[in-house]
């Protein structure tokens, strides 16, 4: 098992790199002189020189680009992210406190897709085609053609500003505590809408392993339904359900960049948007590597988790 | 000259089959095609339905709530909210569209290039496939636009990318499979080149999966177009778009709900439209459900 793991940790680090090289190199197809964007726009023409000339030396700018991709490269493999333009604050410090705001929406509201989105879809698929069916699938269907902004903008509007119940946005601690949770539930039904898509796909899976024949197997042997059901049919239905989870939390995180804004939680999200609206290059770099290489180890944790529902699969 | 005849008839004999499958199995999809019909044609026709103009400011009617004059009410510098949605239908419709079915061209393309030639130009096509998709979300569109900055064309090039990838898996898993068949392998053995084989031969037997996937992706691009407009980073003020009209709300949302309420509602119907006309798609055209 650990040297498994060992060698999918392995396996991402060309990924990784990948994604680190685009990045790169994305910045750098940005219209205009990249070392405009390392300095703050609002400057007075005459210090703008002074200032050009500054960056380019502090970023390694004047370097060839090979020079610059090595010293890129061997940077963020120290996680070493730089200084914020704006703030001036050290960017690896910023996202120590901001990751764990944003991995405890995410977690939370993984957990919330795995129990809703598993469970409609299984009560779907056992009563395939009666009201039970489509009052949940019309639901699901609704759910994944909901704008997530738009439902987070209209449960802050409802709960937040009309009764009152709920604080309308903001942080207030962690999760486990009360007033962090209630300041997390609306961003968390917000980002849980999401778990439609989970539903549609288990109903799917869960009626293809109905029509398997080992199912009937099972039932002309007399086994009571719910362990049929239960045993025999979710856990095989489940095997894909799962390989897709690592790309769910993908889109969890995706969408915690707009709950993040809306609901004012200071996160990884919400950092790097300010970074993209001030145009901090520094800041939007490091905020989508973090949340890229979040969501490659969600999928490495998935891949884990895959080996225990099944035993068909050995670590070696 | 028999034959094309009896090809043309096979051909609409499939389409009403195709249609009598898709009316039967879903019946919400014929009230959908409609919705999105007539969500079109609103779009196209817009200067001819909107009651006003979208960009005139009445300052006097600023965020004032509906009434019979403005059926939807006015916006935060008194435009009329019905009027901007139904110009906005043009460009999220637009972005939404485009978006979807340049990436499904670029996918179609790299994924059959990957799948047909095979060998080095597969493995590295797959291992920047893999690269774009370790972006989760809309983050790689995010990235994009942050990069280029943001504008309406500069946003269906970045829905275009991010759709990408996973057409391009989805033709290069179909290529693969089609691709060791016998026809395949006839054409071959009469001397056809690649191209005519790739895109004669191969391609159309991919369609079904393509349509399918292109229907729902059309629906994401849609949803992903107006949360990008929604944060900023999509179409500008003061053109009027859904995404953008909800992101302008937002700041008003106490005084004026009506601005966030009737766009969001209009996004809304739309993929849920679009969504029930793909899912009937689908259960159309996969071979497995067929009895």
């Amino acid at each position: 098992m650990k040297v498994y793991v060992a060698k999918r940790l392995l396996a991402l680090l060309p990924t990784v790199i990948g994604v680190i090289t685009l990045v790169f190199f994305m910045l750098r197809l940005a219209p205009g002189d990249p070392v405009q964007l390392l300095i703050p726009p609002d400057l007075p023409r005459a210090m703008e020189e002074e200032a050009l000339e500054e960056a380019r030396a502090r970023y390694g700018l004047d370097q060839p680009l090979y020079t610059q991709y090595y010293i890129y490269l061997s940077k963020m493999m120290r996680l070493d992210f730089g200084r914020s333009i704006r703030q001036n604050t050290l960017i690896t410090e910023d996202l120590r406190h901001r990751i764990p705001m944003t991995l405890q929406l995410g977690i939370v509201s993984m957990v919330l897709w795995i129990l809703f989105g598993v469970s409609v879809g299984v009560i779907s698929a056992v009563n395939r085609g009666n009201w039970i069916d489509s009052t949940a699938m019309f639901f699901a269907l609704a759910g994944v053609s909901m704008p997530s902004f738009w439902l987070g903008l209209l449960l802050m509007l409802v709960f937040g500003l009309h009764l009152g119940i709920l604080p309308p946005s903001g942080y207030g601690g962690p999760i486990w505590t009360w007033e962090g949770l209630r300041h997390a539930i609306l961003p968390l039904i917000t980002l849980s809408v999401g778990a439609a898509g989970l539903a549609r796909y288990t109903r799917s899976t869960m009626l293809d392993v109905i029509n398997e024949d080992y199912i009937r197997t099972a039932r002309s042997k007399g086994l009571r339904e719910r362990i049929v059901i239960y045993k025999h049919a979710l856990r095989n239905a489940l095997i894909p359900v799962v390989t897709i989870l690592g790309m769910n939390f993908g889109y969890i995180l995706g969408g915690a960049v707009i709950v993040e804004m809306i609901f004012a939680w200071p996160g990884v999200g919400r950092y790097l948007l300010s970074g993209i609206y001030s145009r901090d290059y520094p800041v939007v770099q490091a905020g989508v590597l973090m949340i890229a290489t979040c969501f490659v180890l969600a999928n490495l944790a998935t891949d884990l988790v895959y080996g225990v529902i099944d035993p068909r699969i050995r670590y070696d | 000259m028999e034959k094309p005849q009896q090809d043309g008839r096979h051909r609409r004999e499939g389409i009403s089959l195709l249609m009598r499958r898709i009316v039967t199995r879903n019946r919400l999809a014929i009230p959908s095609t409609i919705v999105l019909v007539a969500i079109v044609l609103i779009a196209v026709f817009a200067p001819w339905v909107a009651p006003y103009d979208p960009y005139s400011q009445d300052i006097m009617k600023r965020l004032e709530s509906p009434s019979n004059e403005h059926l939807m009410g006015n916006d935060d510098l008194g435009r009329d909210v019905l009027s901007r949605l139904i110009f906005g239908a043009r460009n999220s419709l637009i972005v939404g569209f485009a978006g979807a079915i340049l990436g499904t061209i670029m996918g179609v393309v790299i994924g059959l290039t990957s799948g047909y030639i095979g060998g080095r130009m597969d493995h590295w096509l797959m291992r920047i496939v893999d690269v774009m998709m370790s972006f989760p979300g809309m983050l790689l569109a995010i990235l994009i636009v942050a990069v280029m900055g943001p504008g309406l064309v500069n946003l269906i090039v970045a829905l275009a990318i991010w759709n990408t990838p996973g057409f391009a898996r989805i033709v290069r898993g179909n290529v693969l499979s089609i691709k060791e068949q016998e026809f395949v392998e006839a054409s071959r053995a009469v001397g056809s080149n690649r191209l005519r084989i790739m895109y004669r031969h191969i391609l159309p037997n991919t369609v079904s999966p393509i349509i399918v996937h292109t229907t729902l992706s059309v629906a994401t691009a849609l949803l992903t177009a107006a949360g990008m407009s929604f944060l900023g980073l999509g179409v500008q003020p003061p053109t009027p778009e859904w995404g953008a009209m909800i992101g302008v709300g937002r700041h008003h949302i106490r005084d004026a709900p009506h601005i966030v309420t009737f766009p969001g509602l209009a996004i809304f119907v739309t993929v849920l439209a679009i969504n029930f006309v793909g899912d009937a798609l689908r259960d159309a055209l996969d071979p497995r459900l067929t009895e």
